[in-house]
């Protein structure tokens, strides 16, 4: 992978500048496995397969979450930037009120407060989809739009002048550029979305993170879980911003 | 449903709000400088220094604020205030350099060019013709950043700090009022968002204004 | 500008609708409670499965496998109920927070947790007879003094969020200090790490703590803390089949046998009173 550059163009590193890097992360790594060989790793080792599982839920339900959230999240930040302005007006309340309530909130009105208010209970599952869709709509809008607003208006205008309809403008010359330009904000919201899964747990469903904080209440070995929270969490992350990258390889060369 | 219930609470509500402002007010303090800080490394051409700016990133951006504040409180052995507020302000630390470094990118190249071309060194470039447009730029998306620092402010619960999330946790685990404690936890978030929107508007008025 | 100031105009216009959303609900809230607690052990015979809420976070109460799978006293009994009715049992996991919005809203049909019945809760739930009677006691260092009493400030003294531990440290201790966790190891660790002087714990969950070479040792008791299943108010068909189920469950061995096997001793308390169950239990 390329070296990002700076506000000052690209730095091109000798190969002895690479392996020194190398060795650095290396020994980090090294100090971090000593410091912490007294641990009974054989508590996170026993419980691996449920550990496995739980994180298998997390990611399902951040993809879920993201792929009715993008398209959404999409429509939301398209209503905001131009449609008409009753569905403006409501794009921005949902967009805004969302974004400002604590995440768990959001969750508790899905699950407890609407059930209530309909008469209908809302099993678990359905729940959390929805209300951590509704979370990655509202967040994916905002990202959307500061994409959507980066793309100089005079194309827009120029489409116009060139007879462009405004649905030909909008996919052929305002979102391409707008899913380039937003590449770093996407894969912080993904992370986001990944790390909110942990409060998943007050409907009933277990996730990584809770697994990690069940086991802890039974065996009592915190620095080992923790860890292996941290670690699991990192890689996870790690793996989503690879991914966007992945689906964009030139975002890194381009800027 | 009893609404009197949250007026029973109002002195636990009003401590625990005032601590939530303090951590978070603190907080947005350090995260900023920090964040700035590092966002201003990221600009300096230099591979190590940019490969371990990165690292930072990566490992701060990665791992939930829960484990860096776990972290700081047992680990590092800080008293719980401390470990909350520098737990969070390392967190989204993180998150303002990616604001501050988008900033500096979208400040187009030529300018640069230009001013390396009558002479300038990089410095002078940097403090002269990139650090005064940035903040113009980076002020939206610095708001909702802030924003997240005041829901994320709740993390300081799980050291037993009294704050808002607490306090009205403490309502419904006392009274079972979960709901009415719920909306007006919701309805006091959604405040301090606005107020810090509101604020931000402001500044972002008197920079354009300017 | 105009974007900026449209924008507040919006958060307060939908603030205002969430809040009378809020009110709206509570009377939905209000009639579809109504609605709910008709019967439930006719609701539960017609499914054919008993939602049973059970902790997965207190061992050896309620906790989880190395596989996930919830285990504990609470999980078993909660079977064996299931098993007297003749349907299946399915564990949905609660916590201190979650189960009152859990059993309110629907999602189990009564809970074998660590619920001790308070007159606050009465209010809101409804509890079978008590179907465990622990103790509650102060998780400390080795080598510290015994006496809950002892623990007035400077000392501080640390539990979970909601405890009613916590009231109990208001009776025992003059002005306690009192540091609230989340969970109880973050509690303990807290205590080891020498942040807290004591953690107030039940018993049955302090085997996790208190281990040989773990440097932490229980005070006096400060109290017996019975625990109760339960339930949604004005529903006495199913409590009473609860209680009933309770008293024959004891009286045919199989609480008694299933105490054992996750305390290692026999229980050391009665089932409904010192003298008998009530009569007419087969």
């Amino acid at each position: 992978m390329a070296v990002r550059g700076s506000a000052f163009g690209p730095v091109e590193p000798t190969a002895t500048d690479r392996w020194l890097w190398r060795a650095a992360v290396a020994g980090t790594l090294v100090a971090g496995l000593v410091l912490l060989r007294h641990e009974r790793w054989e508590v996170v080792m026993a419980s691996g397969p449920f550990l496995f599982k739980s994180l298998g839920i997390s990611w399902l339900l951040t993809l879920a979450a993201i792929g009715i959230g993008l398209p959404a999240g999409i429509l939301l930040a398209l209503l905001r930037t131009g449609g008409p302005t009753p569905l403006k007006q409501i794009a921005v309340g949902v967009i805004e009120v969302v974004r400002a309530t604590p995440q768990l909130m959001v969750i508790f009105w899905v699950f407890f407060a609407m059930p209530a208010l309909t008469g209908h209970k809302v099993p678990a599952w359905t729940a959390a989809i929805i209300s951590l869709s509704l979370i990655a709509a509202s967040y994916l809008a905002e990202v959307m739009r500061a994409g959507i607003l980066s793309v100089p208006r005079i194309q827009i205008e120029s489409g116009l002048a060139t007879g462009m309809t405004r649905t030909q403008i909008l996919s052929s010359i305002v979102l391409p550029q707008a899913l380039r330009n937003m590449v770093p904000a996407l894969i912080a919201t993904l992370i986001m979305m990944f790390k909110i899964t942990s409060l998943i747990y007050v409907v009933g469903i277990t996730d990584f993170f809770r697994a990690v904080i069940l086991i802890n209440n039974r065996e009592f070995e915190p620095i080992a879980l923790y860890t292996t929270l941290a670690v699991g969490y990192f890689v996870c992350c790690w793996v989503l911003s690879l991914l966007v990258r992945w689906l964009d390889p030139k975002y890194v060369l381009a800027h | 449903m009893r609404w009197t219930v949250i007026w029973d609470y109002r002195e636990a509500l009003w401590s625990g709000l005032q601590l939530t402002v303090e951590i978070t007010l603190l907080s947005i303090a350090g995260a900023l400088l920090l964040g700035v800080l590092i966002g201003c490394l990221r600009q300096v051409p230099g591979y190590f220094l940019g490969r371990a700016v990165m690292a930072y990133v990566e490992v701060i951006r990665n791992i939930p604020s829960v484990v860096k504040v776990f972290f700081l409180y047992f680990v590092v052995g800080l008293d719980a205030l401390p470990a909350a507020v520098i737990g969070l302000s390392l967190h989204q630390s993180g998150y303002i350099s990616d604001v501050l470094d988008a900033g500096f990118r979208s400040i187009p190249r030529e300018q640069s060019e230009a001013a390396w071309a009558c002479g300038h060194n990089r410095l002078q470039i940097f403090v002269f013709v990139l650090l005064p447009q940035v903040w113009a730029i980076v002020l939206p998306a610095l708001a909702s950043q802030l924003i997240e620092i005041v829901k994320n402010s709740a993390a300081a619960m799980l050291l037993g700090i009294k704050e808002l999330t607490f306090q009205t946790q403490n309502i419904d685990v006392e009274t079972f009022r979960g709901f009415e404690a719920a909306t007006v936890v919701t309805l006091i978030y959604l405040g301090l968002a606005l107020g810090i929107a509101g604020i931000m508007t402001m500044l972002e008025r008197r920079i354009e204004w300017r | 500008m105009m974007k900026q100031i449209s924008r507040r105009r919006a958060i307060g216009a939908a603030g205002a609708v969430m809040a009378a959303t809020g009110i709206s609900a509570a009377r939905a809230q209000a009639q579809s409670a109504a609605q709910a607690c008709a019967d439930t052990l006719a609701k539960v015979k017609a499914a054919g499965t008993l939602l049973a809420g059970v902790r997965n976070d207190f061992p050896p109460i309620g906790s989880i496998d190395t596989g996930g799978k919830p285990v504990g006293f609470g999980p078993d009994l909660a079977e064996a109920f299931a098993k007297k009715l003749g349907v299946k049992v399915e564990f949905v996991p609660t916590t201190s927070r979650t189960r009152i919005p859990l059993l309110q809203n629907g999602s189990i049909d009564c809970e074998f947790g660590i619920t001790t019945p308070t007159i606050e809760r009465e209010k809101t739930v409804d509890f079978s007879i008590p179907y465990v009677w622990d103790a509650v006691a102060i998780i400390i260092k080795d080598g510290a003094s015994r006496k809950v009493a002892e623990y007035a400030p400077p000392k501080k003294v640390a539990t979970t969020q909601g405890s009613y531990i916590i009231d109990l440290f208001k009776q025992h201790i003059a002005n306690p200090e009192i540091v609230l966790f989340q969970e109880y190891p973050d509690a303990v660790q807290a205590l080891k790490n020498g942040k807290v002087d004591g953690v107030g714990v039940n018993r049955a969950s302090s085997v996790a703590y208190v281990r040989k070479g773990s440097g932490l040792q229980m005070s006096e008791d400060m109290v017996r803390d019975p625990w109760a299943i339960m339930l949604r108010p004005n529903d006495s068909n199913w409590r009473n089949w609860l209680n009933l189920t309770l008293q024959e469950l004891w009286k045919d061995g199989t609480y008694k046998a299933l105490w054992e096997k996750h305390m290692g001793e026999a229980p050391d308390f009665y089932m409904f009173s010192p003298y008998m169950l009530q009569p007419g239990i087969k």
